[in-house]
């Protein structure tokens, strides 16, 4: 599975760690209005029950052409509307990558999980 | 179907297989209960062995967790509502409108709990909703205002979603004023007489 993507310089390759990926889109999505936290992926993952991963994870994935595909679990605040949000999520995340890695996602899933309790 | 999911599947048919295989050998007579006898004592002397047995264990269950989690997490995405972006998919779990309803339940002071359970089908999204009232209010009245309040709000928050929406609601329980005074007395009576500790092992 691949887990970095890479971009070329006149010198010579950069590779991005899934990772790297994943904190631009976390920060992103924090930043936008309404956002509460980034919720727990739902898909099993044996680091994440062994402890070794942390839950609460947007998946990254690239595909054979080095296209990136975002899967972004949410938990919004409550009394905002849920389709704006997850456009302006979409857009942050897409021009954050965009401004940070040269690359813009060919897809990003926003998974609303839950309204904030309490 | 992702290559984990695949080999989970294809390691619980064989487990399985295997099981079923030895249960009907033993229901035969091809082995007897000498020969598992005879393995078990063997797999007992061998520390190789055991710790052979004990990985495959290990493995067993970490394969049957990941298994059962793959299958709850497909379920649990099929639970929820979804819409088409130009820049990807949306989709929100009917439990975040649940916690959405019950977080209505503060709005209304009439009502004393929520139980909400949103559905969605080919019908649209449907609200039931189980509720215990704390007064004798009218009941048309309340409800009324309650499908119109949990409509309007779900209608709110999923802007520019056309999913016709609708709200059953079950009044499961009316807590009176008789059953708030007993409940009070009750709380009163084991106030003022506390359990005297020991008491009665004397002669």
């Amino acid at each position: 599975m691949k887990m970095e993507v890479d971009s070329k310089t006149d010198l010579a390759e950069v590779k991005i760690h899934q990772n790297v990926i994943a904190s631009i889109a976390t920060i992103a999505a924090l930043e936008i209005e309404g956002v509460k936290e980034i919720g727990r992926a739902v898909d099993f993952d044996i680091f994440r029950f062994l402890g070794l991963r942390n839950s609460k994870s947007i998946k990254v994935e690239f595909s054979k052409h080095g296209q990136i595909k975002l899967e972004i679990p949410l938990v919004v605040r409550y009394g905002y509307n849920i389709p704006e949000i997850s456009e302006s999520v979409q857009e942050g995340v897409s021009q954050a990558l965009e401004k940070m890695i040269d690359k813009s996602p060919r897809s990003i899933t926003i998974n609303i999980q839950g309204i904030e309790k309490g | 179907m992702r290559l984990f999911t695949l080999c989970g599947l294809l390691f619980n048919t064989i487990f399985f297989i295997l099981l079923a295989v030895i249960i009907a050998g033993f229901a035969l007579n091809w082995i007897t209960p000498l020969m598992i006898f005879n393995t078990v004592t063997r797999i007992d002397q061998d520390p190789n062995s055991r710790l052979i047995l004990g990985l495959i264990s290990a493995l067993i269950i970490l394969i049957s967790i990941s298994f059962a989690q793959s299958v709850m997490g497909k379920m649990q995405r099929e639970k929820n509502i979804a819409f088409a972006t130009p820049s990807g998919q949306v989709s929100i779990a009917l439990s975040a409108v649940e916690d959405l309803i019950r977080r209505l339940a503060l709005q209304v002071p009439e009502v004393k709990s929520f139980r909400p359970d949103v559905v969605v089908n080919k019908k649209g999204i449907i609200v039931n909703l189980r509720i215990d009232l704390r007064t004798e209010t009218s009941i048309t009245e309340l409800t009324e205002r309650l499908q119109e309040l949990i409509k309007n709000k779900i209608q709110a928050l999923l802007r520019g979603i056309d999913e016709p929406i609708s709200v059953r609601i079950h009044v499961a329980k009316i807590i009176t004023h008789e059953e708030k005074e007993k409940t009070k007395q009750k709380i009163e009576s084991e106030i003022k007489e506390p359990p005297i500790p020991f008491y009665g092992y004397g002669r």
